[in-house]
């Protein structure tokens, strides 16, 4: 587990209630992410996805047990996408770059999430869905040799969604990249997920870890997406079929 | 176009009423009849016409606004970088509150009169006084500022490992901003008043040491002309420099 480009054990984690007591919320979360790996976390809102995220880029220190993350480039999209308001959107992806390197290719990188022509525009400007878009450019703008996603294909329309989620898939494989993505939705994530980790439980711990199947083969990845929703139903009622 | 139409306006409104004023100042001391106590504005205006040249009042108007500058930046810079942190350390705030109550609660004289027997009446104890006096209220509007920067950029910054500079400047003052400018312009007023206090009390020239030379003198329309010249003075640099400062950093909050 030397080469692992994240590696996360928590044994317990609380929030502290209004009230002032404790409540306990993650128990026994372990798991680790090779380089290249594509990680799903799956979990019904509020199971601690979000938490367990923050965790793992070190925002969040005040747990028990240990997080190791040698020294990579980490690009993050954050629930809500977390534009700057004062900036465009190519002050935006610029924010995060390395002044060194050189002119930026940001209408390339705003090109890569459908969003062309966009970079004088500020934030408030745009749809939620489009600012998440952004948000998703920003975090490849960096080149991150771990990208953490939260739940970042929220209110975008399903095609679109879709469409999205390969592009990650493809850019994550081309640059061999580590993908921790958290979110409700099966179906977008098995198509493009190389493992599956479920969250479930009060507090929360993994429940389950599946591979996923070669995508080459449909059937396979049905048949997993079958037996996840029969174990836990969450899964079932998030996407509204079945 | 509407709104343009709508501020002209109010302008004229304004003109009217500042007309309205000179034209009830002028009623008055006609009905008072006494030139010594209540002058007439134009009266006024020809003494402090007189005064500009002479060059007795831009010299002393210059040099109140010299000391006005130096503690404005004085007390802005001061009460920017403590406010800042007590905004952001929740334990230097515990450990600053009690000196800012106190500080927030003493007299501007008492300041004023303390400051010059311990650092002597020079132009030092001058600047320190005011900037004394001010810097509490600059602290504790920044501090709300600190206190309202998002959390959520902080994390932005630090997962994407933004350098502390570009932190500052591109997160972190933009943020800060309408609490500067606000900051700033009630810095200001309250500045230039008490300078006035400071220099009667104890500085050889300025506008306050004229006005305590007139008070002796018994000289009202003295009295009125630097008063009304040094206050329309502030004014403009209120109105024109730091107001416009105040629109440009709120510039992307509109539509």
């Amino acid at each position: 587990m030397t080469g692992a480009v994240l590696d996360i054990h928590i044994d317990a984690k609380s929030v502290r209630e209004p009230g002032g007591e404790l409540c306990p919320i993650l128990h026994d979360v372990c798991f680790s992410a090779e380089p290249g790996e594509f990680l799903a976390l799956f979990g019904p809102s509020g199971t601690g996805k979000t938490t367990t995220l923050r965790i793992a880029l070190g925002l969040d220190t005040d747990f028990r047990g240990m997080v190791r993350r040698p020294d990579v480039r980490v690009g993050v999209v954050f629930q809500e996408p977390r534009l700057l308001p004062w900036l465009t959107v190519a002050d935006n992806l610029r924010l995060v770059m390395n002044d060194g390197a050189g002119l930026p290719d940001i209408s390339g990188q705003l090109q890569q999430v459908e969003l062309p022509g966009v970079e004088q525009r500020r934030p408030r400007e745009l749809s939620l869905g489009m600012a998440r878009r952004v948000a998703l450019a920003r975090a490849l703008a960096v080149d991150p040799q771990l990208l953490v996603l939260d739940e970042p294909f929220a209110s975008l329309d399903p095609a679109l969604a879709a469409r999205l989620a390969g592009t990650v898939s493809r850019w994550a494989r081309q640059r061999g990249a580590t993908v921790l993505l958290a979110t409700h939705d099966v179906d977008q994530t098995l198509d493009i997920a190389g493992r599956v980790l479920v969250l479930d439980g009060r507090p929360a711990t993994l429940a389950a870890s599946f591979d996923v199947p070669r995508h080459t083969d449909p059937g396979s990845v049905a048949e997993l997406r079958a037996v996840l929703v029969e174990r836990f139903p969450f899964l079932a009622r998030a996407d509204g079929t079945n | 176009m509407l709104a343009g139409k709508q501020a002209s306006g109010h302008q004229f409104a304004r003109l009217i009423s500042l007309a309205g004023f000179i034209f009830l100042w002028w009623v008055a001391a006609r009905l008072a009849g006494a030139p010594q106590l209540l002058p007439a504005p134009g009266v006024v205006a020809r003494f402090a016409w007189g005064q500009v040249l002479s060059g007795a009042m831009p010299l002393n108007l210059g040099i109140t606004l010299l000391r006005v500058a130096a503690a404005f930046l004085l007390s802005m810079a001061i009460g920017l970088v403590a406010g800042y942190i007590a905004g952001r350390s929740p334990r230097a705030d515990a450990l600053m509150d009690p000196w800012l109550v106190i500080a927030l609660n003493l007299p501007v004289l008492v300041v004023i009169i303390l400051v010059y027997i311990w650092v002597g009446l020079n132009e030092l104890a001058a600047v320190l006084a005011v900037a004394i006096a001010k810097t509490p209220t600059v602290m504790v509007t920044v501090r709300e500022g600190a206190r309202a920067l998002d959390p959520g950029l902080d994390d932005l910054a630090q997962v994407f490992r933004i350098g502390r500079l570009k932190r500052l400047r591109r997160i972190v003052v933009p943020q800060l901003s309408p609490y500067l400018a606000a900051a700033a312009r009630g810095g200001l007023s309250i500045t230039w008043k008490i300078v006035l206090i400071v220099e009667l009390l104890g500085r050889p020239n300025g506008v306050g040491f004229v006005l305590n030379l007139y008070f002796q003198d018994f000289n009202v329309a003295g009295i009125l002309a630097y008063g009304f010249v040094f206050a329309a003075v502030m004014l403009l640099i209120e109105t024109v420099l730091l107001q416009r400062w105040e629109r440009r950093v709120n510039d992307w909050r509109r539509p």
